[in-house]
């Protein structure tokens, strides 16, 4: 993934009235921090900082060269405040990455192609949306993307198995699933005779 | 319909209803979600009503999550009664909502039958609502 230079303005001040007044104006207040480096405090353009975000393939995980704050560096999202309602963005946190460092990123996972199970009746049922990374900033997927056409009825694909970029490493325990191809419910009594049979 | 199976104190002050809901705005177990944009009380009966109106439109295949829970007792007095004689006696149970709670998710079913849905389910509430999709959220 390539860096987006983003253009921001440092901040000096701080508190609820002055970020109030800047967010009447437009710009988001918010921090930079790094485990190697001081924070910087900034005020970033509200409309072009969700535009981008909103536009990249990346979405949250896009990587950003910070420019503005007399320190360049390329920094990841850490962290968004929004409204709940107007869903503009209130505050953002940044972090400070390095090529070499290993980040934790959520990244999407979603599916394409016609189970072989959905044939026969099944449904199939994402049961995580998203998945815990552990890779190098500049190999951050956009989407972790799972080809679902073998997949038989009951067959499931867990953060084990999944197709993961090189490089990067799934979170969390690896027997949860993430998908599943559920058999079609069978009705009361059908489902009862069925039984008796077996 | 919803109600507690059991509380601590049989009747509830009014209470009043400031801010946003922070907490409980954001997607998390469907696609598309209907959004409360102001406060209100919801009874009982209008959620169960919407939760119909939700689940007869999307017939088979999706799943319907509710997000509220209607967890406040409200006490009405008898008919006919004059006033004094202490607080009546509880009649139904209601939902405080501020705006931005997230009420109904819908998963699994076309977004944009899951969005007529939505649209259905919206006229069954006394407040004012928004519906919201996964696609293109931050």
């Amino acid at each position: 993934m390539e860096a987006v230079q983003f253009e921001f303005d440092k901040r000096t001040t701080t508190g609820k009235g002055l970020a109030r007044k800047a967010r009447m104006e437009g710009r988001v207040p918010g921090i930079l921090y790094g485990h190697k480096s001081e924070p910087l405090m900034f005020y970033a353009d509200g409309h072009k900082f969700s535009l981008l975000l909103q536009k990249s393939e990346f979405g949250r995980n896009q990587l950003l060269a910070v420019r503005g704050l007399g320190r360049d560096v390329e920094a990841l999202v850490k962290d968004i405040q929004f409204h709940p309602v107007t869903r503009t963005i209130l505050h953002c946190d940044l972090v400070e990455v390095w090529k070499e460092d290993r980040v934790t990123v959520v990244v999407p996972v979603r599916f394409h192609g016609k189970a072989k199970g959905q044939s026969a009746g099944g449904t199939v049922q994402l049961l995580c949306r998203k998945v815990k990374l552990l890779c190098t900033p500049h190999n951050i997927p956009s989407e972790i993307s799972l080809d679902i056409t073998p997949l038989d009825l009951e067959d499931d694909i867990t953060v084990a198995t999944l197709p993961l970029p090189e490089g990067a490493e799934a979170i969390g325990d690896p027997k949860v699933v993430v998908l599943v191809i559920k058999p079609p419910r069978v009705s009361g009594k059908k489902g009862a005779e069925e039984e008796g049979k077996k | 319909m919803l109600q507690p199976k059991r509380q601590k104190f049989r009747k509830q002050q009014k209470g009043r209803m400031r801010g946003l809901a922070y907490t409980g705005s954001d997607l998390h177990f469907g696609t598309v979600a209907l959004q409360a944009t102001e406060c209100g009380w919801i009874t009982s009966r209008q959620i169960e009503a919407a939760r119909i109106a939700l689940t007869r439109h999307i017939k088979r295949g999706g799943r319907v999550f509710i997000r509220f829970f209607p967890d406040k007792p409200v006490s009405k007095k008898p008919l006919e009664t004059r006033m004094g004689k202490g607080k009546g006696s509880p009649d139904h149970y209601v939902a405080v909502v501020k705006p931005g709670r997230i009420l109904y998710e819908i998963d699994g079913v076309d977004p944009v039958l899951a969005k007529e849905a939505c649209r259905l389910a919206g006229h069954k509430l006394p407040i004012k609502t928004k519906i919201i999709a996964e696609e293109g959220r931050l």
